[in-house]
């Protein structure tokens, strides 16, 4: 045994090292694949499979889980009022300068982050397609520049930007106003408003499937149609051109059909899928190719293939074996060449988490990495995370861009 | 001047619960400090307890001093900094990262997430006079949120180690323990950020190697939320058959904690997440050496010449344990260096340091 006063910690991880050269080399029995116990998931199997009953103790469960939330929830709902009002507003205005100052937000953005990515050493094809991305949104400025814009609007616009600039205001800077210890706002008729723009009353409703007319005066309550219809229009350059009657896009969890819209415009060919009856009705009366099924149903079943498919706040809605499932069969039925457009709320910021809870439908928020890496595991090659929908100035985060949007959908193919 | 603590809960057993105890008693002796809290359990502490309406009038004094005790999301906590027109000092004790819980808790990984913001939005107020931090580990996250080095300090939290020293042993457990040759202990919430699974693999490797004359203690409150991560852990154990070797104990007595402590031969600590961590200090004072993983502020918190391994190499950490068996004067080398260490940490030795930031 060694003197105390000549130990020292080098001594004993020397020891140590020895033995484990000493020892006879064993088989260590190896970790197995744990099967992960899921016993919320097993009980709402269980739960469905059992009539009435079964439903309605799930019904009971997720009511008292949102009476669990009621606090967080009244608070974030009040975030996101003053959210909507201020959106609102903003789009309706639809002032030319302010669109301006917000795609050279978004361009400044892009460069800041080629910057970062140039000072991290990235790989020059990343390099190259950053720079394209810039070059791709300077385009779409211009291209918003001379559609919306008058000239004179323009000059002025330009000459606020100038004057803003040399000023140097910061708006993360700008002082939170006081406020009062308690506040209260009026709800607005959400119920009421709803009925109007989906043209049914509760009352002549009794004939049709209850959870579906809920659902759908729930999405005319708190999604905005046209707020819906412009910010889809900028997945429409990732719509390959290829497109035609026989090899269609495809666009999963349509709703109101305002993807489908914007496709029709630009001359696309495309099918919608969608689970609430009353939608594909009403789209079907419009024209347009819709089939009320189940996605995975329809993707097992279908001879076709598509040029693109598209998901927009869809994968917020379905567990994450389905995802899995989903995105496997989208990959089987796309064209080579094909995309995969995934649409869901940004986790990365916790306003976004108001509207997730808002919906009782929706089942866990998605980290982008996550759906990207999945994506990357089925097969998709050159993924983006596309960022949109950004926050009001006066909520941004100064580090972290990718806390300023509300939404992001990731963009894959299929090479 | 009045100080307030201002602290989501207040309950028995809590490492955050005993840091607010004690400052509440140490800075009571220089200056009325009282305790703001949403839960508490009724205890001596309870007339320190003020309401709403208390706070209210103390904060709007400039004079006054709020200490906000920061470890988990407290959104009204957030509103009271905001509405604050007193001194305010930040006591950062970490949140762990949400990724340890995604996997079986939404809740749990959604207040991890909103708390980590939370730290953010409360710098970003830029109404924190000091930040005082559990460790140097914590003190670098408060710096990368872009706080300046003058406003931060270091200062480790206040215990109840004293409390083991009137503490009687349980006999029976003294028994038991006795029966094998090599106790470990690990004493911590059974949460998925304190490395169980790892622990689990070390005894594996072991027991392939030197035999099943172990025994390891996991010791620690569970909680249903993390039912999912505790059946995968028991699932591993019933893999590798380890079941006669390794014993999991939800909660335990006071003479029981005691009892292990003294009479284990090792403390096994391969934790992935620790602000600060009082077990390493528990271990020291029992004279109890540790065999631990270098992550967070574990290492700081161990101090010099003690067993640390920076990588999670299995066969290192078996060897260690066959090793410090076989060799009394490494035993002793880490006892008395953990001894030093602990020595650091006296309550008094705090009191004194927290003293000298309230001024």
């Amino acid at each position: 045994m060694k003197q105390l006063n000549k130990v020292s910690i080098d001594y004993i991880l020397k020891d140590i090292d020895k033995e484990i050269k000493k020892r006879k080399p064993k088989h260590i029995k190896k970790n197995k694949k744990i099967k992960k116990v899921d016993f919320k998931l097993e009980l709402k199997n269980r739960l469905k499979s059992i009539p009435l009953l079964g439903w309605f103790i799930r019904w009971s469960y997720n009511l008292a889980r949102l009476n669990n939330l009621k606090h967080n929830l009244f608070i974030q709902q009040q975030q996101l009022l003053n959210l909507t009002t201020t959106l609102q507003q903003q789009l309706n205005e639809k002032v030319a300068h302010t669109t301006l100052i917000e795609s050279e937000q978004k361009v400044y953005d892009l460069q800041k982050q080629l910057q970062k990515q140039l000072n991290e050493k990235v790989a020059h094809t990343t390099l190259i397609e950053s720079e394209q991305k810039v070059y791709d949104l300077q385009k779409q400025l211009q291209k918003q520049l001379n559609e919306k814009v008058a000239h004179s609007t323009l000059i002025s616009a330009q000459k606020d930007i100038q004057q803003k600039l040399n000023e140097k205001v910061d708006i993360q800077t700008i002082t939170p106003p006081d406020i009062e210890s308690s506040m209260e706002v009026k709800t607005p008729d959400f119920f009421e408003n709803a009925q109007k723009e989906f043209h049914h009353k509760k009352s002549d409703s009794k004939d049709l499937d209850k959870s579906e007319l809920y659902y759908s005066l729930f999405e005319n309550a708190f999604y905005n149609h046209k707020v819906v219809l412009e910010k889809q229009t900028i997945y429409l350059k990732y719509i390959p051109d290829i497109n035609t009657k026989e090899i269609p896009h495809l666009d999963i969890g349509c709703g109101r059909g305002e993807f489908l819209n914007i496709l029709k415009t630009n001359n696309h060919h495309s099918v919608g899928l969608d689970i609430n009856s009353l939608e594909v009705e009403q789209l079907k009366k419009d024209g347009f190719d819709v089939h009320h099924i189940d996605m995975i149903k329809f993707l097992k079943t279908t001879d076709k293939n598509f040029s693109s498919i598209s998901a927009l706040q869809v994968i917020e809605h379905i567990d994450y074996e389905t995802l899995k499932e989903f995105i496997k069969l989208s990959y089987e039925k796309l064209e080579k060449q094909g995309v995969i457009i995934l649409e869901t709320i940004n986790p990365n910021t916790p306003l976004a988490f108001n509207s997730f809870y808002m919906d009782e439908t929706h089942i866990k928020p998605l980290p982008p990495q996550m759906v990207s890496f999945l994506l990357q595991y089925i097969g998709f090659k050159d993924i983006h995370i596309v960022y949109s929908t950004p926050l009001p100035k006066e909520l941004r985060n100064k580090h972290d861009n990718t806390m300023n949007y509300h939404d992001y959908a990731v963009v894959g193919y299929k090479i | 001047m009045k100080i307030v603590i201002l602290t989501p809960t207040l309950m028995p057993h809590d490492a955050i619960g005993n840091d607010v105890r004690h400052q509440c008693k140490a800075i009571n002796q220089k200056v009325e400090s009282k305790i703001y809290t949403q839960n508490y359990h009724k205890d001596e502490f309870e007339d320190f307890i003020i309401s709403k309406d208390e706070l209210n009038e103390i904060i709007k004094h400039k004079e006054n001093i709020i200490i906000y005790h920061h470890g988990v999301l407290w959104e009204e906590g957030q509103e009271i900094l905001k509405s604050a027109k007193c001194r305010i000092f930040l006591k950062y004790h970490n949140i762990t990262h949400k990724e340890f819980f995604e996997p079986y808790n939404v809740a749990y990984t959604d207040m991890c997430f909103r708390g980590r913001l939370q730290t953010k939005a409360i710098v970003d107020l830029d109404k924190v006079e000091k930040y005082i931090c559990d460790s140097i580990y914590n003190s670098q996250e408060i710096l990368e949120l872009g706080v300046s080095k003058d406003k931060i300090s270091i200062l480790a939290p206040f215990h109840k180690l004293d409390d083991f020293l009137n503490v009687p042993e349980d006999k029976t457990l003294i028994k038991e323990l006795s029966k094998t040759k090599t106790n470990l202990l690990f004493v911590g919430r059974f949460a998925p950020n304190k490395g169980h699974r790892d622990m689990v693999e070390v005894i594996n490797n072991y027991v392939t190697y030197y035999g099943r004359d172990i025994m390891l203690n996991i010791v620690g409150g569970q909680d249903e939320g993390l039912n999912n991560y505790i059946s995968e852990i028991k699932q591993l154990i019933a893999d590798y058959d380890l079941e006669d070797v390794i014993t999991i104990h939800d909660k335990i007595s006071f003479p029981q904690l005691h009892t292990y402590y003294k009479y284990s031969d090792y403390f096994l600590l391969l934790s992935g997440h620790e602000g600060f961590c009082v077990p390493i200090l528990e271990a020291q004072m029992h004279k109890l050496p540790l065999i631990a993983l270098d992550t967070t502020a574990v290492a700081e918190t161990l101090g010099e010449n003690q067993l640390i391994f920076k990588e999670l190499d299995l066969d290192k950490f078996s060897a260690s344990i066959k090793i410090l068996d076989e060799n009394n004067s490494y035993r002793e080398y880490l006892i008395k260096n953990g001894t030093l260490n602990f020595n650091n940490y006296t309550n008094q030795l705090l009191e004194q340091k927290l003293l000298t930031y309230i001024g």
